[in-house]
């Protein structure tokens, strides 16, 4: 495998002149060739684009400006976040042959940045798994161990990076699809605060929590993608109308910092390595780590399924064969319906639209979905309370490292456990962070999952930076 | 109604079309009548990874509809997910507003007949596409999908096919007034769904609800109501159990089709639109549209009746632009409300109808309808002359003055005349004199009368009663 520059070092070196997007761009061909058969992160890439892209980049220089931020810079794009005119699948076969006539905000801002996009990845079907196996493309493989999972959902996303298909790639997270494939892989993956990136253009899996965000090799490079994607939207409402602060990422840790580890992670660890490995370089660099409770983190899983499972429900309504992609045409509309659907979805998300679609329905809606609606808003006071004594939360991103594929597939429960650490501050709006520990549990890579107060992305992604340097 | 045994408790929901320029969350122009699916967009069409934006003209013109109606708008309302299966509504709900709408508690005044109806709520809420079936396939069009609609429900306050009929033309009315809506049935955009239960006289509890929807017309809505009030007597007299079912009013057939019943009815599973943050309204804003809006018609026609126009001049009026338009200008021209009220809503209304024409294809200008009046006034033309005058103008369009000459209509004032014609009348009737001399003075209208006839009504009968008082007194 040709080892790709982090976004950071390559914009310098182009910048510079000591290296070519087409030679990195070159490189990434070779990885793909070479290791894509095997781990399958692509659903499609346009690679032979990207060349044609990096070679005019080239040749037009790298003007000293903000209009070239990112030229030059081979970007990979989830399958659930649409690019213009290019197919989005979801790794669904309902999508079949859906390509979107527009772009999302997010893709929209990069290219204008002069990003290079190389493709769309895999993910499981909608987005919805923590292994990347419900993908309708196949399974994808986990770079530093074939023979596990990547994690999930962003799956596709954080393989491309981690075997050098990608320099950094776009992701989404509703319950921790960003950070548990980003632990997975040995990257850092950010999940903003719930309304710092416009969710324009990427597909709905539960909207009140789907945010976008970048799966990079370092904290740096996801600041960078953060600080371009980040910021209103007017095609979005749900965003915040203020723009985010300025990131100094410093590398220093700012003096008489607290940070607090949920006890209620900690206590679910069943391997204490995973907690030792996440704990050491805090104590390496004397910060004050203290213990703090959040009770209600504990029921995280259950609300967090409860709410997914409702809006999806709602959100994958539109998907009946009628305007666009795979249609099953039988004699009656219901029929059609019938098959287009039941043919169309895979297991899991038919799985999901039934508990949602009960969820939802009369004479249930208040003990189930409404009564996660009040668990998320005393949640979101919990994790209040807890940043009045604490300046960011730690936990590890995942209670093991990647399992083996098929190890959970078969036990849904299992899988969703998978999402214990991730879920919380997904439901409270929270910004959180996942970058690699320094030390390996079995060979495979740890994860340090940081969360900040809402809005407070760019002190998070400072420390983070900080965190990481040690 | 047909009996005094039962009550008959109707409540009634409209969706009325806002006449915003663009649709209700995206930026399509609102041309339900374009060719079709080409007023649409991905945000419309429901596409995968789109979201809904909020159009404030709709919002605005929603605001205006709920304070015509005397609804209290709330500072906060909020969108809500309504879900069902059906190709004209792509994205498989429909943005609504359910538990928090955007208004609610106002009230209507049925014109003339002395009762309000209360209204419980107005919400916004996004139109579904339509669909267009052949004998071989079903085609969809997306054009109005997602047009803005107002759902207004009222209260179950109406009582009759009447009411309900009086209750859709006054909120119809009071919407063209705001200009919220232009509220044309027959286009589709002010459509109604009565819900009608009866019950005998006396009992407590509601009877079960007959709902009706496709009612495209005010006659439909009598009709369809007549004909579920109907139903349910006489499954109540037959004693048979009557079960909740939402009927079709078949246009043709004239007759209610059953859709569905309470077992099958759809459950909607609404929930909060995530997709849309509250609809927080800004108090200044709802206070100024508040005090802009024009006078609304309830609060026109009293002012109309203390001006001294009848109830049923208001209640015709009020119903037809066009005839008020051109009151409204005769008042301006001078006239009072009184000849204003006999010229137009009487005299010409009753040559029109005779004619079979609208008051848009009435040749008379209103100039020349004032200066007949004006005529009329200052004896210069008879009550009788100035009908045959009206008549005649309807006819030909041509001018008052050119028409008195023609037609030889203008009053007899010569005073030798006058002075003749009461000598003879006098001299004609001894026994009314007598009657006359004796304090019967009432009797004076029979003499004026024939007098008036022996001048062919071309005088002014108040000097024609100055001479026959000068021989008579
Ligand atoms: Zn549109």
């Amino acid at each position: 495998m040709k080892e790709l520059p982090a976004i950071a070092d390559l914009s310098f070196g182009l910048l510079r002149g000591s290296i070519k997007a087409q030679d990195v761009v070159a490189d990434i061909r070779d990885n793909i060739e070479k290791r894509e058969v095997n781990i399958n992160a692509y659903i499609n890439h346009y690679i032979d684009q990207a060349e044609t892209q990096a070679r005019r980049a080239d040749e037009s220089g790298y003007p000293e400006d903000e209009t070239a931020d990112l030229k030059g810079i081979p970007v990979a794009v989830k399958d659930n976040i649409c690019v213009k005119g290019w197919p989005c699948t979801c790794a669904s076969n309902i999508l079949n042959g859906f390509i979107p006539p527009y772009e999302a905000t997010a893709v929209k801002r990069l290219r204008e940045k002069g990003v290079i996009l190389l493709g769309k990845t895999n993910l499981d079907e909608f987005a919805m798994g923590a292994s990347n196996e419900t993908s309708a493309y196949g399974p994808v493989r986990n770079p530093l161990d074939p023979g596990r999972v990547p994690g999930g959902s962003s799956g596709g996303s954080a393989a491309a990076v981690a075997y050098g298909g990608a320099v950094a790639a776009l992701g989404s997270d509703t319950g921790g699809s960003i950070r548990q494939p980003a632990s997975f892989c040995g990257l850092v993956g950010l999940r903003p605060s719930y309304g710092r990136v416009s969710r324009w253009g990427l597909v709905a899996f539960s909207s009140s929590l789907d945010q976008i965000g970048p799966i990079t090799k370092t904290v740096e490079d996801a600041a960078l993608l953060y600080s371009i994607i980040a910021g209103p939207d007017e095609n979005d409402s749900t965003t915040c109308p203020q723009p985010p602060d300025e990131i100094r990422l410093t590398g220093r840790i700012p003096e008489g910092i607290k940070v607090g580890m949920i006890t209620e992670c900690f206590e679910e660890i069943k391997d204490s390595r995973i907690a030792e490995a996440v704990r050491s370089p805090f104590i390496k660099a004397g910060i004050d780590i203290q213990e703090i409770s959040i009770p209600l983190v504990r029921l995280s899983v259950a609300g967090y399924y409860l709410l997914v499972v409702s809006e999806a429900s709602s959100n994958l309504a539109r998907y009946d064969g009628i305007r666009y992609g795979k249609r099953i045409s039988k004699l009656g509309l219901t029929e059609t319906y019938f098959a287009t659907r039941s043919q169309g979805f895979g297991d899991e998300v038919t799985r999901r639209i039934l508990l949602g679609t009960f969820g939802l329905s009369a004479g249930y809606i208040d003990a189930y979905y409404n009564t996660a609606l009040s668990y998320r808003a005393e949640l979101a006071k919990q994790f209040k309370k807890a940043f009045d004594e604490v300046d960011f939360l730690l936990t590890p991103t995942t209670p093991t490292v990647a399992f083996k594929l098929g190890e959970k597939i078969q036990d849904p429960l299992d899988m969703y456990l998978s999402d214990i650490f991730t879920a919380s501050s997904a439901l409270a709006a929270l910004p959180s962070i996942s970058i690699p520990a320094p030390d390996k549990v079995d060979g495979l890579p740890v994860g340090i999952q940081l969360i900040a107060p809402r809005w407070k992305d760019s002190e998070l992604l400072e420390f983070a930076h900080a965190v990481e340097k040690i | 109604m047909p009996s005094k045994k039962y009550e008959v408790i109707i409540g009634i929901e409209v969706h009325a079309q806002l006449a915003t320029l663009s649709k209700m969350f995206c930026r399509c122009a609102v041309e339900a009548d374009a060719p079709p699916n080409t007023k649409v967009c991905p945000v419309c069409l429901g596409l995968p990874g789109i979201l809904p934006q909020t159009n404030k003209a709709a919002v605005e013109l929603g605001i205006r509809a709920a304070q015509a109606l005397g609804c209290k708008v709330k500072p906060e309302s909020r969108w809500a997910r309504k879900h069902y299966f059906s190709p004209d509504l792509p994205k498989g709900y429909q943005i609504t507003q359910y538990e928090y709408p955007l208004a609610t508690g106002g009230e209507l005044e049925l014109p003339g007949l002395g009762k309000k109806v209360r209204i419980r709520r107005l919400h916004l809420e996004e139109d579904a596409g339509k669909l267009t079936h052949t004998s071989r396939e079903t085609l969809v069009d997306f054009n109005r999908c997602g047009i803005p609609l107002a759902e207004i429900v009222s209260e179950p306050d109406v009582r009759s096919p009447e009411e309900a009929d009086a209750y859709l033309k006054e909120l119809r009315q009071i919407l063209r007034t705001v200009k919220a809506s232009d509220a044309e049935m027959e286009r589709g955009r002010f459509r109604c769904e009565p819900n009608i239960s009866v019950r005998p006289l006396g009992q407590k509890e509601l009877g079960v609800r007959s709902e009706i929807k496709n009612l495209n017309s005010f006659k439909a809505v009598r009709e369809g109501i007549e004909r579920a009030v109907a139903d349910q007597i006489k499954w109540l007299e037959e004693g048979k159990e009557i079960v909740q079912t939402t009927y079709l009013w078949d246009e043709h057939k004239r007759e209610l089709k059953p859709m569905r019943q309470k077992e099958t009815a759809a459950d909607y599973r609404y929930f909060p639109e995530p997709d849309l943050p509250p609809l927080i309204l800004d108090i200044e804003w709802v206070d100024k549209i508040e005090k802009q809006l024009p006078e609304l018609p309830a609060k026109k026609r009293s002012r109309l009746l203390e001006e001294g126009l009848t109830e049923q001049d208001i209640r015709i009026l009020s119903a037809e632009p066009d005839w008020e338009s051109y009151y409204l200008e005769l008042l301006e021209k001078g006239m009072s409300v009184k000849e204003a009220s006999t010229w137009l809503l009487n005299e010409t209304r009753g040559i029109l109808s005779a004619r079979g024409e609208q008051i848009t294809q009435f040749k008379v200008p209103v100039a020349q309808m004032a200066s007949l009046i004006t005529l009329l006034r200052g004896g210069k033309l008879s009550r009788p002359a100035a009908k045959e005058l009206l008549a005649a103008m309807a006819d030909s369009g041509k001018d008052a003055e050119v028409l008195i000459k023609e037609m030889d209509l203008g009053t007899v004032s010569d005073e030798g005349t006058l002075e003749e014609t009461a000598k003879k009348v006098i001299a004609e009737n001894p026994d009314v004199c007598e009657k006359y001399r004796k304090g019967k003075t009432n009797v004076i209208g029979f003499l004026l009368g024939q007098c008036m006839k022996e001048l062919r009504g071309k005088a002014d009968p108040e000097s024609v009663r100055k001479f026959l008082k000068r021989f008579l007194d």
